[in-house]
């Protein structure tokens, strides 16, 4: 049976599909006041939000109904890697958005992706469970509410007054989404190392 | 009388389709609530007057269409999903393009999410149990997206896709 019989595995490939639309937005939103393109910039903010609150929509369904697969194990963090990265990757470079997005926070977040996949290989190759803790959730979570921001900042016709409390808010955003990127992959670098001990003793 | 009955319960045969007849059987319901725009603020009466006749015509032929389709809720019947699309998209005024295209979503979510109270209603007997598990997620999406949204967002660009065309 195909792979996409399910619903899980489906959501699961139109996440991934919408993540593609989003950044062929951004593309054409490009180097463009996305006040010009509001009507682009605000259905961007409304995909992203779609397509970032479904994030835990395919997991749960395939748990619940036991339709977990190989194919939904490894293409659903993916995705959501893909998603998050790649719309970071276009704020950090596109002239309106990257005064929030630095883009040594985007090589740091990048960074703890890659240390902490490195890890998973390892610990699951011992054969242990590596499922994401609570602090790589919330994590998760707040990377997405960042994103959102940023694209919620520049999506609608703010007035004047409340701009500049909202563009600082978005800085506030980002900033503890570093922090907390930083805190969890340590974490996990914590748990592993007595893990090891662990191993060796 | 087969194929009469077979072009009700598949929405025009709209749930004959070989990939997610579910999701392809709701545009039936997309296209009967733009039918029912032009109804203006009438739009909730006639939508809710069609739900009501869908029901009950659908609801005598949910036991005919299981034994046609020989399993349990099959993926042909799909005037249960075009019943829990027109409640999702049940609105204060005509809908909009915009409005016809996000309660599609919405009620897909819903639909395909299943809510506990969703999944209760599939232990109920005959065309009942087929019909209620989307009457309640059509429910769901109405009650928790489609109102709050129009409440706290009114100029929230609704009719955003119905100025691309002009």
């Amino acid at each position: 049976m195909s792979v996409f019989a399910h619903w899980p595995n489906r959501i699961t490939a139109l996440r991934f599909v919408g993540a593609f639309v989003l950044f062929g937005l951004l593309t054409v939103i490009g180097d463009g006041d996305p006040r010009q393109n509001a009507g682009l910039i605000q259905f961007s903010f409304w995909l992203f939000v779609v397509v970032a609150s479904t994030d835990f929509l395919d997991g749960y369904l395939a748990r619940r109904d036991n339709l977990t697969s190989t194919f939904g194990r490894i293409a659903d963090p993916f995705v959501d890697k893909v998603l998050i990265l790649g719309v970071l990757v276009y704020l950090a470079v596109l002239p309106w958005s990257r005064e929030w997005v630095p883009a040594w926070a985007v090589v740091l977040i990048l960074a703890r992706e890659f240390l902490v996949t490195g890890i998973r290989g390892w610990v699951e190759s011992t054969g242990r469970e590596f499922g994401a803790d609570r602090l790589g959730k919330v994590k998760m979570v707040l990377q997405s509410i960042a994103v959102g921001g940023i694209l919620f900042l520049h999506a609608f016709p703010w007035p004047e007054e409340v701009f500049p409390y909202l563009s600082w808010m978005a800085h506030a955003l980002i900033l503890g989404t570093i922090a907390i990127t930083v805190i969890s992959g340590a974490s996990y670098v914590l748990k592993t190392r007595t893990l090891v001990e662990e191993i060796k003793s | 009388m087969n194929t009469l009955r077979l072009a009700f319960v598949s929405c025009c045969f709209l749930g004959c389709s070989p990939f997610a007849p579910g999701t392809v059987g709701t545009l039936g319901g997309v296209a009967i609530a733009w039918a029912l725009a032009g109804t203006g603020s009438m739009f909730p009466v006639w939508a809710l007057l069609v739900c009501v006749v869908l029901y009950a015509i659908g609801r005598p032929l949910g036991a005919w269409s299981e034994e046609y389709a020989g399993m349990k809720d099959p993926g042909i019947y799909v005037i249960d999903e075009v019943i829990g699309y027109l409640l999702t998209v049940l609105w204060i005024g005509g809908p909009s393009l915009t409005t016809l295209v996000v309660a599609f979503f919405v009620f897909r979510f819903f639909d395909i999410l299943k809510p506990p109270l969703a999944r209760r209603m599939e232990s109920l007997p005959g065309g009942d149990g087929i019909l209620m598990d989307d009457v309640v997620a059509g429910l769901h999406g109405l009650v928790l997206v489609m109102i709050p949204v129009r409440l706290f967002f009114p100029d929230l660009g609704w009719d955003y896709l119905d100025d691309l065309g002009r």
